[in-house]
């Protein structure tokens, strides 16, 4: 039986922490003892990578280790893999892809590096996110050549200059994780499911050696399951997601955001990962930057069907109305902190509609079946007339009016004099019945804190910013790649990126024994 | 008293009679096993009442018999009113059926099920009506349909989706 580091790693932490206050700098990077632990006498099992967490960093990350060569141990803790991701919304980001090219749009990896600081409030950590700018072009062809995803087409996610965003034709990111999880049994690595990481062991030499995993782990009961020591030869990657469904770790980070607030995550968005990471001398960076998305609905739990129809076809081709005023409010294309922050501020009663003419648009790829189970459950809402939407929302009629024809006017300028939305190509006026509105409200849904990672997706110590030797951090885990704010898309891309480095680089760590 | 609270008081007794097989697992396992009358409640439960105050003798019944009673798709319907073991043996598809030795049988794989009741494909066909959603047909992928994550044999089963959504279904 492995007893568990807790008292020592604590101690060590208060020691070092004494040491420091001592004046007895400098130090050397080797000389890291915070939050060590003895290691176990025997390990129960041993892989070269042991990779936490199956979403799209943690499956990206067993995938180029396993291509490289080496064994793998993948660990998640729901009785389902996939994470947050495989229930996302099937959008990666890519700019000067092969798609704009055939839709003739023009685009960079600037514009999409600037589009992201600017969401990001120049809080992003550039480096990082330069690599997912970079990349995001090699790592959407990724996804086609290596893993067979399959895409529709491009759609324009809020807060970027021009649609940039390939969407899945599965319509989540089970297009995605499906086709991961498929290379990876052909590789031989399956996820092991309902296994929590409870510690990860880090040697007095400063490395991470392995885990001390929960097998038969029942979430939420972090003390379920039964203790296994997994060694870890070269590097343990962790890619355990966020804290979007841990209302007591967000009111840490902002206490406004605690309580029984709606979530589009899916219930395994716990901290306890991340808590552990920070035992063991990580550094937490930007965790009170939570962001809320915009687009969806309190007729529906959670992500829901709704944001399909919000951001898919409202944002581009309707409008969002302030329903106390008749008006709109912000620009339907912006970032989502915009957004939400502006839905909030004119007191969180609006709604996003589309006539009939927008609907058809919005509608074509493979959407309808969503909206028609919407319509069923009472979330999508159809109108036979104007009229008829504005009483039922109790939108003052005249000023509605008002704000359709100058937008409108827009369309037919070309340019929207209101908010400044990007006009789509085939944008058209508003006003062919009936309409279909449904009602918004922002949820919990990215958590953009997280351990501080390198550009080579390493774990920064605390005390040194040196990097943890034989710790990798990608995905929503790690912190700092977006800022203030996460543009829509960019997660698939910024997960899938760094979870390949953090596997390429793991798997050639010389390993320690 | 609504459908609903009646499925709840029959869980609650038939979740106790479970227990307590599972409970006594090698003898209970071995009767259930080895029982040629799978309709004779007693043979497993003694004397403990499971049925509802009233209800016909069972001995000798089969699946097919309950049925002719608790139709499908009506409030009396077998389905979510006693546990899948049961309404396995009572078709003749007993222990060795699925786990085909008697020692530490593990869990059942969804190939396993659809071996029988599959293919997938065939199963969403036939709860393509199911609102507000199909519960066999979700667009998160095939690892949201494994069968175990809502049909639980030897224990109450769960409506898996409900984790995030209000999906109100009635779990067989």
């Amino acid at each position: 039986m492995v007893t568990t580091p807790n008292v020592t790693r604590r101690s060590m932490l208060a020691g070092t922490a004494t040491v420091l206050a001592g004046g007895l700098l400098p130090w050397s990077a080797a000389d890291v003892r915070a939050a060590t632990a003895a290691l176990p006498q025997t390990w129960d099992e041993e892989f070269d990578v042991v990779v936490v967490g199956t979403g799209f960093a943690g499956l990206a990350a067993a995938h180029e280790a396993a291509k490289a060569g080496s064994s793998v141990a993948l660990l998640e803790k729901m009785r389902t893999p996939g994470g947050n991701s495989i229930i996302s919304g099937g959008v990666i980001a890519a700019a000067g892809s092969p798609l704009q090219a055939e839709a003739e749009i023009e685009d960079t990896v600037d514009s999409l590096y600037d589009d992201m600081l600017k969401a990001g409030l120049h809080l992003n950590h550039p480096e990082l996110a330069r690599i997912v700018a970079e990349k995001s072009v090699e790592t959407v062809q990724w996804t086609i050549d290596e893993l067979g995803a399959e895409y529709t087409g491009l759609t324009h996610m809020g807060g970027h200059a021009v649609p940039r965003s390939y969407a899945l034709a599965a319509g989540s990111g089970s297009g995605i994780i499906g086709p991961q999880l498929a290379k990876l049994k052909e590789m031989g690595v399956e996820p092991r499911t309902r296994t929590l990481l409870k510690r990860l062991i880090r040697d007095g030499d400063g490395r991470v050696k392995g885990v001390i995993a929960h097998s038969g782990f029942s979430h939420p009961d972090l003390e379920s399951g039964t203790p296994i020591s997994i060694k870890a030869r070269k590097a343990v990657v962790l890619a355990t997601g966020g804290f979007g469904a841990d209302p007591v770790f967000r009111a840490l980070q902002d206490p406004r955001l605690g309580g029984e607030l709606d979530t589009t995550n899916q219930p395994g968005a716990t901290s306890e990962a991340l808590r552990e990471a920070l035992g063991i001398g990580c550094v937490l960076v930007q965790p009170s930057w939570i962001q809320l998305g915009p687009w969806t609905s309190p007729d529906e739990r959670g992500f829901g069907r709704t944001p399909h129809f919000a951001q898919g076809v409202a944002a581009s081709y309707g409008l969002w109305i302030d329903t106390q005023t008749g008006k709109r409010f912000v620009n339907e294309l912006a970032d989502r902190k915009t957004r939400a922050d502006a839905m909030l501020a004119v007191g969180n009663k609006t709604v996003a509609f589309v006539d009939s003419a927008g609907y058809a648009k919005g509608s074509a790829a493979g959407r309808r079946e969503r909206f028609e189970r919407m319509k069923e459950a009472g979330v999508l809402m159809e109108y036979a007339t104007l009229e008829e939407m504005a009483e039922a929302h109790e939108i003052p009629l005249a000023p509605l009016k008002a704000t359709i024809e100058t937008f409108n006017e827009s369309v037919d300028a070309g340019a929207d004099t209101e908010f400044g939305r990007y006009m789509q190509a085939d944008a058209g006026k508003i006003g062919t019945p009936p309409f279909y509105v449904v009602r918004l409200s922002p949820k919990i849904h990215h958590t953009m804190g997280g351990c501080a990672i390198n550009g080579d997706a390493q774990a920064l110590d605390v005390l040194s910013s040196e990097p943890i030797a034989g710790l990798y951090v990608a995905g929503e885990a790690a912190g700092g790649i977006h800022g203030a704010s996460r543009l829509g898309s960019c997660a698939y891309t910024d997960c899938l990126t760094f979870g390949r480095i953090a596997g390429r680089n793991a798997a050639a760590e010389k390993g320690w024994g | 008293m609504c459908g609903k609270d009646r499925r709840r008081v029959l869980w609650a007794t038939l979740g106790l009679a479970v227990l307590l097989v599972v409970s006594a697992a090698p003898a209970a396992t071995a009767l259930l096993m080895h029982s040629d009358d799978p309709g004779d409640c007693a043979t497993c439960h003694g004397d403990t009442q499971v049925l509802s105050p009233g209800h016909v003798p069972t001995a000798g019944m089969k699946r097919d018999d309950c049925v002719a009673c608790h139709a499908p798709d009506t409030p009396l319907a077998l389905l979510s009113a006693i546990p899948l073991d049961h309404s396995h043996l009572l078709s003749g598809v007993t222990c060795q059926t699925c786990h085909n030795q008697t020692e530490a049988p593990g869990p059942m794989s969804t190939e396993q099920c659809l071996a029988c009741h599959g293919p997938l494909e065939d199963l969403a066909a036939r709860t393509a009506d199911t609102h507000p959603a199909n519960p066999h047909s979700t667009p998160h992928g095939p690892t949201f349909a494994e069968c175990d994550l809502c049909h639980k044999v030897h224990q109450e089963s769960e409506n898996f989706c409900a984790q995030c959504h209000d999906f109100d279904y009635s779990v067989p």
